[in-house]
């Protein structure tokens, strides 16, 4: 790392720690507790051709693709705060170093959830969710959460503050920038401030619970609920090596239809558990943190085509010696804990097997890992992404321009 | 035009492709913005993605501008033709390209009709959910122009959220295919920019769309209201406690005065100021209790009767005098300007009166009928525009309540987009660097700037360059 840089770097705005980026080692860190002070950081990065990777609280840090070089870091996390709560009219703006889970106690008091319900919200911000396109449990029920960002306020590189959208539910004034932003990965700017649809807190919540013999089982239960129609709140199976496959089934609304929906499920999933009554915030909770179960550990996403989730499924039994899935099946999202020690190559080797059943992945957590070929160029998009990047970005300010794939991740196209 | 390029186009379309002679152009001077007119120098119908690139790749070296088309009946004039420019119209690309239903998607050619996707996958049980008043003439390319709305956007929201690809052809010629039904885009979400641009970035020849299964059990109630304000309170009462309708709908007095004087009349009681029209789908149970409750609330905001639909025949009789309604404003006057303002839901009583008090300073005969569950007004003002007079009012009053409603913290548009109609007030909701943004956005798409130019972004800078306008004589006809 470079001291000089640190020095000047505290110099102009305090205090600066310093964070791991990974494949980089230590870069400093400034945390502007003004977006004026942010906003002089970008500017003073654009001027002297520094590099600058924006974050929140730096949680997905790994999900990123190894970056060639970072300056420095620039978070958003002492930025932080509720802008505006309208319980009546069921909408949020916040600023985007306010934690995940401060907003939703927020919101609570007016009965309101938030969407993404992501895991580890005491740790994750606003503005770094919505940076990094993450969705929840909760995306089988609400969708992703880009269809319910209302606006955004975002520094660009040159340090000049913009806003798109605004702060109500329906609105088609201007383009629609914030759906640009939004799973960009702070390569096109740094998100400021977002305001959100809220959704209504449900009345009562269950959660249902059902051991599965094989995984064969659980594909025919699973098939059974689908045929039924019946839309659960969130639906998962978790695999977890030589384990029981198990079924879960988070139910929620107004008391009546709950209740009759569980009934409904309790006929579907003859055997299963009833885990809770009632108490809706545990439930929540208990879905929520599904794919963080165990810790922190270096993950596969896969997502596909509901038809084709069973064949993604086959492929990664066949070829992972020990399977530990996560999977979403309503929204066809299988979170895979992948192994210690695996290889470059094998791991290439599943990802295009899975390429080839129609599904993409995207590496959490395993930038050591990362095999060096990507795909994404080959998309025929990417000419005009590149493009509008540099448009915004003119000097390559953002880290995440070196690579596109960093916006999303590795990603792995059909061939 | 250039008789080598008329030529070039002819040979790519055939005679039955273009549109060239005076009295057949005339059908395409105007969308429903009838106020604002301008004469296309030729209209292009290609049958396809080939040939629109074809088509776009002469009129690109041409530098010939270039306004896309759908059923023309947006509402804000951005498809109102420009000076020395061309139309393209998806009105030959009909067909639905692909159907599968246990993905839950379609694949469609931009020029088909909104209601004719629902019909296509009526035999799955399934339907496409973005419902404009025009769905029975206002094809799916026009939505995604639009990012369209319709009262069932209340539960499922607008285009946006229903499409999951698009292929489209570039102001140069090139066909980008993001067309992949995958819920997750690779790199930039390059299809949510492009929903809602109004046509300024490209044209959207092929379109896939997410489907919904039909709910199990639709509810269809009609609260009768002796004052538009109960009306109002009841929504915003509805939102705050939370309750899961799918549409709440209000329409006043003139409106039902007018809907049941027409053939679209749905046995409204001409005697109401004010009639609310919601509707709750869902399982039995939960319709049930969702309707119960919502019923008690009409009651505490004096719904002095609650009607519901008997049959399907019934409730499909009350949504054509819900959809006929802009229709139906023909008895009242030749003309009808439909304003789209948004308001904060909880101020939706207010703004009302707000935008009733405008028009009737204004000496203007103002109808309601609008997506109250979405705070989405649509004030109407009947007019004839043949009485210059007339129309500076109605433009002035429309401007005000614009102005008054963005003051509340309220936005422009909710659904009709901002075309040419609502361009210079976009200032009201962005500053310069807002907008200098968005320009260098349609800069990278539009290089020579020939997509729909003159639409969405202000004219701004210098009072030289403010003087440049797209119509022949400087200003709308």
């Amino acid at each position: 790392m470079s001291d000089t840089l640190k020095q000047r770097l505290e110099r102009e705005f305090g205090s600066c720690d310093v964070v791991a980026i990974p494949g980089l080692g230590e870069r400093p860190l400034v945390a502007p507790s003004t977006e004026v002070v942010l906003c002089e950081a970008l500017r003073l990065a654009q001027a002297d051709r520094l590099r600058v990777l924006p974050i929140g609280l730096g949680t997905k840090l790994s999900w990123m693709p190894a970056l060639d070089r970072v300056d420095f870091v620039l978070s958003t996390r002492e930025l932080a705060g509720v802008v505006a709560y309208e319980p009546g009219d069921g909408t949020l703006t916040a600023l985007a170093g306010t934690r995940m889970s401060e907003l939703e106690s927020e919101v609570a008091t007016g009965r309101h959830l938030l969407t993404p319900q992501v895991p580890g919200a005491t740790n994750a911000t606003l503005g770094g969710v919505l940076a990094s396109g993450q969705s929840g449990f909760d995306r089988a029920a609400v969708g992703p959460p880009k269809h319910h960002i209302l606006g955004m306020r975002v520094a660009l590189a040159d340090g000049r503050v913009v806003t798109s959208g605004g702060r109500l539910v329906k609105n088609v004034t201007g383009f629609d920038m914030h759906r640009l932003y939004a799973g960009s990965f702070g390569s096109l700017c740094v998100v400021l401030e977002a305001s959100l649809r809220l959704f209504p807190a449900p009345e009562c919540s269950f959660v249902l619970e059902r051991e599965c013999t094989d995984l064969a089982q659980a594909l025919e239960l699973l098939g059974s609920i689908s045929a039924s129609k019946l839309a659960p709140t969130a639906l998962a199976l978790d695999v977890e090596g030589s384990n029981a496959p198990r079924i879960t089934v988070l139910l929620t609304g107004r008391k009546e239809p709950a209740q009759w929906l569980l009934a409904q499920f309790k006929t579907l999933l003859p055997a299963a558990t009833q885990l809770e009554t009632g108490a809706a915030p545990t439930n929540l909770q208990h879905m929520r943190e599904a794919d963080l179960r165990g810790g922190s550990w270096a993950g596969l996403r896969v997502s596909c085509l509901p038809s084709r989730l069973a064949s993604v499924l086959g492929v990664l039994e066949s070829q992972l010696p020990q399977l530990e899935i996560h999977v979403r099946p309503a929204v066809a999202e299988v979170l895979v804990r992948m192994p210690s020690k695996v290889s470059a190559i094998a791991l290439t080797s599943l990802q295009q097997d899975l390429a080839k059943i129609g599904a993409r992945t995207q590496l959490r957590g395993t930038a050591a890992l990362e095999p060096q070929s990507t795909t994404l160029a080959r998309n025929p998009a990417f000419g005009l992404m590149e493009k509008l990047r540099s448009n915004l970005d003119p000097h390559a300010t953002f880290a995440g321009q070196v690579s596109l794939l960093g916006v999303r991740g590795q990603t792995v196209e059909s061939v | 035009m250039d008789a080598g390029v008329r030529q070039a186009l002819l040979s790519i379309l055939g005679k039955q492709g273009v549109v060239a002679d005076r009295t057949r152009r005339v059908a395409y001077e105007s969308d429903a913005l009838a106020l604002m007119r301008q004469l296309p120098d030729m209209v292009l119908l290609p049958r396809n993605t080939d040939e629109t690139a074809r088509c776009m790749k002469v009129l690109h070296e041409a530098g010939i501008p270039i306004v896309p088309r759908g059923a023309g009946t947006g509402l804000s004039g951005g498809a109102t033709p420009v000076k020395n420019g061309v139309v393209i119209g998806t009105a030959r690309m009909r067909r639905v390209l692909e159907l599968n239903a246990e993905d839950q998607y379609a694949r469609v050619e931009a020029g088909l009709v909104n209601v004719d996707m629902t019909r296509a996958c009526k035999e799955h049980s399934m339907f496409y959910a973005p419902d404009p008043s025009s769905q029975k003439a206002c094809t799916i390319g026009g939505n995604v122009a639009e990012n369209a709305g319709g009262p069932h956007c209340f539960k499922y929201g607008s285009t946006t959220r229903h499409i999951l690809g698009l292929v489209i052809v570039t102001p140069e010629g090139e066909i980008l295919d993001l067309s992949e039904p995958h819920p997750d885009h690779e790199g930039y979400d390059l299809v949510g920019l492009f929903v809602g641009s109004e046509g300024l970035l490209g044209i959207a020849t092929e379109i896939t769309v997410r489907l919904v299964p039909e709910p199990e059990v639709v509810e269809t109630l009609l609260g009768l209201y002796h004052n538009l304000d109960d009306a109002c309170e009841t929504v915003t009462e509805i939102i705050a406690a939370h309750l899961d309708a799918s549409a709440l709908e209000i329409l006043d007095r003139l409106t039902i005065q007018a809907v049941e004087a027409s053939v679209f009349a749905a046995g409204y009681p001409t005697d109401t100021d004010a009639v609310l029209l919601i509707e709750v789908e869902g399982h039995e149970v939960e319709v049930q209790s969702t309707t119960r409750a919502i019923e008690e609330i009409l009651a505490k905001h004096n719904a002095f009767d609650v009607r519901k639909s008997r049959d399907e025949f019934e409730r499909m009789k009350l949504w054509a005098g819900r959809k006929g309604a802009f229709g139906a404003m023909g008895r009242i006057a030749p003309d009808l300007y439909v304003a789209d303002v948004v308001v904060p839901r909880t101020r939706l009583r207010e703004l009302v009166r707000r935008t009733t008090d405008i028009c009737a300073e204004f000496d203007l005969k103002l109808s309601n009928v609008f997506h109250a569950g979405d705070g989405n007004l649509h004030p109407n003002i009947s007019y004839d525009r043949r009485n210059p007079e007339e129309v500076e009012r109605v433009l002035e009053a429309g401007r005000r309540i614009m102005h008054v409603c963005v003051e509340a913290g309220g936005s422009l548009t909710g659904e009709h987009g901002v075309g040419l109609e609502k361009r210079e007030e976009m200032e009201l909701m962005f500053t310069p660097d807002d907008l200098d943004v968005m320009e260098s956005i349609k800069l990278v798409w539009d290089p020579t700037q020939r997509m729909n130019p003159g639409k969405l972004l202000p004219q701004r800078g210098c009072r030289e360059i403010r003087t440049s306008s797209p119509f022949a004589n400087g200003e709308p006809a």
